[in-house]
């Protein structure tokens, strides 16, 4: 798991974000249980403190809950991490029209580019 | 909670040169801590007055509530930037003489963090490479159980995967109770791993503060803060 | 605590003085040999040959081995003092918990005992060595001792002075050996308080000091013959006529004077070592 994290900006900022994607992307399952914040700090080479921080904010955003007694968990609820994916995925979404749009392509051009991606790519592409 | 460290109005001076001027902060249980500066800022002045290695020329240092000395050396893990042992000890000597001294040494961790580097109790410490020679002091100092750390220029001189090691030993040692003070130049390899930063220009605090508030509000790294504070 | 430092100091001591030791051990072995084989040589060979003067040669050596390890012990002492206090090692030395009074006292300690060990070895091995190659005459030293023991040694006859004079004597030794060790340790001390020449201002320091205890102890010598020949005769006629006594005396005076040196050097070294320590 590689966590690329950029010192300009705050870290668990980005820890949250690396957390969220990679529920998105199934490495946790809803339910599942989060691996204790030292191992995650271990992993992601940050100070715990941080992690922690990361960790409290992604439970007070309802991405994750606290039991007491195991730790973090992924919320089995799955509207907010599916509010977070529609976020991402509209934010990616922009950003690739636009900077097409900048490099001077147009709408209609954008839009054949993407299909014959993806039908040349099917087997890259795995959902 | 009470103040781990907390230093008050610390003056050293060495006959006209003022090493240390008036300083004063406070660091918390829990907390590591960067100590960053350039050479000749008083860092390494600071690190011997708490280790009472030297006393302060006026002004005071409590390390829990108590002055330097022989009850604070037993809850403080000092690692030097030197080569601090005997010359012809072997690492077992090493660890039977921390295991006499330290009531919180655990020569169950030494022996184990020695083992996942093959490093072979036995071998005399002199005829061990300067890198492994690092790494067995880094052991000995992270296997008490101390309340207070302080590690100078730690991953100098080390290299990159010896010092991912290195940091991953002190992120998995972090503890509520316990700080690490780490004073280092390379402030790039460490800054993840730091709660707070403490920097110390010729004597004097240029900043005290949080790693993610200087983040936030200089909008960029801690790093690149620096060489701002300290530009030539 | 202190049983702590004296047992590490003495382990990492012990790397140096085992050698030593060793090779102090090896030479009289060598001599002794030497001697056997030379007595065995008929002497009308012995004028021509190379080992007669080998023999004399090795005989000279351990003579020299002798004085060597008796007076290099405490210097030994000393250089590790240095390291352990003012090198690299000081780092670990000075953040134990422990007060430096015990570190200081605990080193001097050790040092003094590596001297006690020295002397000890170096009269076990003059013992063997007589006893080798003189075989006979020791023998006949041992059974005229072991006859005076038990048939001439009555206990109604033996003066209790005798034996705590000689009680004293020991003592006085073993007190000397604790106040050379703290002298040169206090020294290595006060070397410490020149920043910039530590180990010059040590020797320095020494050497001062031999030379002013040089003078003061002629002074008073000098000051004593005077007095003493201008006192009353009953006070020479002592002298003359319990020259025991008087050397009884002076060994008391030494002893006394060297407890004084050691437990005042001790608390210098340590004080000095409190305020003036400044590891590089």
């Amino acid at each position: 798991m590689s966590w690329k994290l950029d010192s300009n900006k705050p870290i668990y900022l980005q820890l949250m974000d690396t957390i969220k994607t990679q529920i998105l992307s199934g490495v946790y399952e809803p339910g599942a249980k989060l691996p204790s914040i030292r191992n995650l700090a271990l992993e992601a080479s940050v100070n715990p403190n941080t992690m922690q921080k990361a960790m409290s904010e992604l439970e007070r955003e309802g991405i994750i809950t606290n039991n007491r007694t195991s730790g973090y968990c992924v919320a089995s609820d799955e509207t907010i991490i599916n509010a977070f994916r529609e976020k991402k995925a509209d934010a990616a979404i922009s950003e690739f029209v636009l900077s097409m749009n900048n490099m001077g392509f147009s709408t209609d051009e954008i839009r054949v580019r993407l299909r014959h991606f993806i039908d040349n790519n099917i087997d890259m592409i795995s959902n | 909670m009470e103040q781990l460290l907390v230093v008050n109005h610390l003056t050293k001076s060495f006959g006209r040169n003022i090493a240390l001027n008036d300083i004063s902060f406070q660091v918390m249980p829990g907390r590591i801590v960067g100590l960053l500066g350039p050479n000749g800022s008083g860092k390494t002045t600071l690190i011997k007055i708490i280790n009472s290695l030297i006393s302060p020329t006026s002004g005071q240092v409590l390390i829990n509530g108590e002055a330097p000395g022989v009850n604070s050396k037993k809850i403080i893990s000092y690692l030097p930037d030197k080569p601090y042992f005997n010359d012809w000890m072997k690492v077992t000597e090493l660890i039977d003489l921390y295991e006499d001294f330290y009531e919180d040494f655990d020569r169950n961790t030494a022996l184990n963090l020695l083992g996942n580097l093959h490093i072979n109790p036995s071998d005399k410490i002199k005829k061990l490479s300067k890198g492994t020679i690092e790494k067995v002091q880094l052991i000995m100092v992270m296997s008490r159980k101390a309340k207070l750390y302080i590690l100078d220029e730690p991953i100098a001189g080390v290299d990159p995967a010896a010092r991912d090691y290195i940091l991953s030993t002190i992120i998995s040692n972090y503890n509520r109770d316990a700080s690490i003070i780490i004073s280092t130049h390379l402030i790039a390899d460490i800054e993840n791993v730091l709660d707070d930063a403490l920097f110390l220009r010729e004597g004097n605090i240029a900043m005290y503060n949080s790693v993610e508030n200087i983040r936030s509000t200089y909008n960029q790294s801690v790093d690149a803060t620096f060489r701002e504070v300290f530009r030539c | 605590m202190l049983g702590k430092v004296i047992k590490h100091d003495f382990k990492a001591m012990s790397k140096l003085f085992i050698p030593t030791y060793l090779v102090f051990g090896a030479l009289v072995i060598l001599d002794a040999l030497m001697n056997l084989v030379n007595s065995q040589i008929p002497n009308h060979v012995k004028a021509y040959g190379i080992i007669p003067v080998f023999t004399t040669l090795t005989d000279v050596l351990m003579f020299i081995g002798m004085i060597l390890i008796i007076a290099i012990s405490p210097i030994l002492s000393t250089v590790c003092f240095y390291r352990s206090v003012a090198g690299n090692e000081g780092y670990l030395t000075h953040t134990l918990p422990v007060k430096r009074s015990i570190i200081v006292t605990g080193k001097m300690i050790t040092g003094f005992l590596y001297s006690c060990i020295s002397l000890v070895f170096v009269f076990i091995s003059s013992l063997i060595y007589l006893f080798i190659c003189h075989h006979d005459t020791s023998m006949e030293i041992i059974s005229s001792i072991k006859n005076f023991f038990l048939h001439e040694l009555k206990l109604e006859d033996f003066p209790v002075s005798v034996i705590v004079g000689f009680i004293i004597i020991i003592l006085a030794l073993i007190v000397q050996q604790y106040a050379n060790v703290a002298t040169y340790y206090c020294c290595v001390a006060i070397g410490q308080t020149n920043n910039t020449h530590k180990i010059i201002m040590s020797i320095v320091t020494y050497i001062a000091y031999t030379t002013i205890l040089q003078i003061l102890s002629s002074v008073f010598s000098f000051v004593m013959t005077a007095v003493l020949s201008n006192t009353s005769d009953s006070l020479n006629e002592f002298m003359v006529r319990n020259p025991e006594g008087f050397f009884l005396g002076v060994s008391i005076f030494a002893l006394c004077l060297n407890l004084l040196i050691s437990v005042l050097f001790t608390f210098i070294c340590t004080k000095i070592l409190d305020k003036k320590l400044n590891l590089t």
